[in-house]
């Protein structure tokens, strides 16, 4: 494996608050790393900071290195745009875009220039494949994509992501908002896309941590207490604060 | 406190309890034993049923445990140690019990030296204390001290040896062999249960640290 995220010193203000402090953390490829702390942790903060969306905040000022395969992005050279086409994300609600299935899968490719429809097809078959949603919606790939299940919707945000062949998807709570079965379904595919992408997940479920990923890193107060495999976080984690948190003793 | 420590605390008295039912068994079996006494052995018989009984209480409140509250780190490692030292438990009262009968069958015939005895009563204590103390390392998840209960059994390791070095046997009047085979169940029982009070010790380090030992 290689490290796809190498996060050097990384520090973060929203104005005067410091929300992210000194982070250094290495991220392997293909695999699922968890981000894990209590609200206000600045997890979703430094989720945020490997795709720059923090860029879109007012009032937010980042120092440190973010190395994405051995560049640094966070720096004005970088183009944010090319950026967010390799590591792509998903949100806590499934947002779908209000037009067909079929269109919004190939939304990104399409914004990129691509019109061959022999192209976006495929894109759209494969994409709803990797996103386990092909044998639900290939007959009805021109109806409206709000026609879908919460459960639905959001493979169908992952496809999207997909589309775009990134190498990395970030995912910011993206089961709070479905039910059990759905939640289910989304775990596995989570565990079936790690073959091909990284995939790096914010979530306040300790126990889908357990399940989904193979690092889990806890967040406190803007510092990076604990980052390790994620069996031994949740069989023997070294920090006593991580054991407090995850064992439900504050937080 | 938490929920789940509330659950782990009421299934600790189980295993407490557990624990003192069946040290007192132990030691009312070698005393049984050494002193013939039939009413003793009885009431170690008939308790055994309650001791296997919260055995199964144990595991059935771990599983719920697990199930309910998805245990994580240190609770999840204490459920785990809860069942091991259970199980550890109830074999060394199966063990009480074996010698509870051997010392109903012993109150007719008599067949065991006085050097088996002595030596068998001074083991039987030294068990007695080792049960005691490996109770307590484990209730207060006390790493040190279950080395150091492991360390500290050299008394019983001479003395087993010592036993087995007399040759029991020898003095066993025709070659009687239900005489030898009950003869050689007591020194067995004597022997199995160091090494499950051993086991208490391992799931005690393992609880503290998360090390699986093998001592």
């Amino acid at each position: 494996m290689n490290n796809i995220f190498e996060i050097i010193n990384l520090n973060l203000w929203y104005g005067s608050k410091q929300a992210l402090k000194n982070i250094s953390i290495n991220i392997d490829d293909n695999c699922v790393v968890a981000l894990i702390g209590p609200s206000g942790c600045g997890k979703s903060t430094f989720l945020r900071c490997l795709n720059r969306m923090n860029d879109l905040i007012a009032n937010c000022r980042i120092e440190g290195s973010i190395l994405f395969n051995n560049e640094n992005v966070n720096s004005d050279s970088y183009n944010e745009i090319e950026l967010r086409k390799k590591v792509g994300m998903v949100f806590q609600r499934p947002n779908p875009f209000p037009m067909s299935i079929y269109e919004n899968v190939i939304y990104g490719p399409k914004c990129q220039g691509l019109t061959n429809k022999k192209e976006l097809d495929s894109i759209v078959e494969n994409s709803l494949k990797k996103a386990a949603l092909w044998d639900d919606v290939k007959d009805r790939l021109h109806s409206s994509a709000l026609g879908l299940s919460g459960g639905q919707q959001q493979r169908l945000c992952i496809a999207r992501a997909i589309a775009m062949e990134p190498d990395v998807l970030l995912m910011d709570e993206p089961t709070s908002a479905l039910d059990p079965i759905a939640t289910t379904k989304i775990e596995e595919l989570i565990n079936e896309l790690k073959k091909d992408y990284t995939i790096i997940i914010v979530t306040h479920s300790m126990q889908q941590a357990a399940r989904i990923s193979d690092y889990t890193a806890f967040f406190l107060m803007g510092e990076l207490i604990e980052y390790d495999k994620t069996d031994v976080i949740f069989a023997n984690p070294k920090n006593s604060k991580t054991e407090d948190y995850i064992t439900g003793r504050f937080g | 406190m938490t929920i789940l420590d509330e659950v782990i605390e009421s299934i600790l008295d189980k295993v407490i309890l557990m624990f003192d039912k069946t040290i007192e068994n132990h030691n009312k079996a070698i005393d049984a034993l050494i002193s013939n006494n039939h009413n003793e052995a009885l009431e170690v018989i008939e308790s055994d049923e309650k001791i296997n009984q919260l055995e199964q209480n144990i595991n059935y409140d771990v599983m719920l445990a697990i199930a309910k509250h998805q245990p994580v780190a240190k609770d999840l490692r204490f459920l785990i140690g809860m069942i091991k030292v259970a199980n550890d438990v109830e074999r060394i009262a199966d063990y009480a019990k074996s010698n509870a009968k051997t010392a109903i069958i012993n109150s007719d015939k008599t067949f065991l030296t006085s050097l088996f005895l002595k030596n068998t009563n001074e083991m039987g204590m030294i068990i007695s204390e080792l049960l005691t103390e490996c109770k307590k390392a484990f209730i207060n998840t006390d790493v040190d001290h279950a080395y150091e209960l492991i360390r500290n059994e050299s008394d019983l390791v001479r003395l087993l040896n010592e036993t087995i070095e007399s040759n029991p046997f020898s003095e066993i009047e025709d070659n009687n062999v239900e005489s030898f085979i009950l003869l050689n169940g007591v020194i067995r029982t004597l022997e199995r249960t160091r090494g499950h009070i051993a086991n208490i010790c391992e799931a005690t380090i393992f609880v503290g640290n998360g090390e699986f030992v093998e001592l």
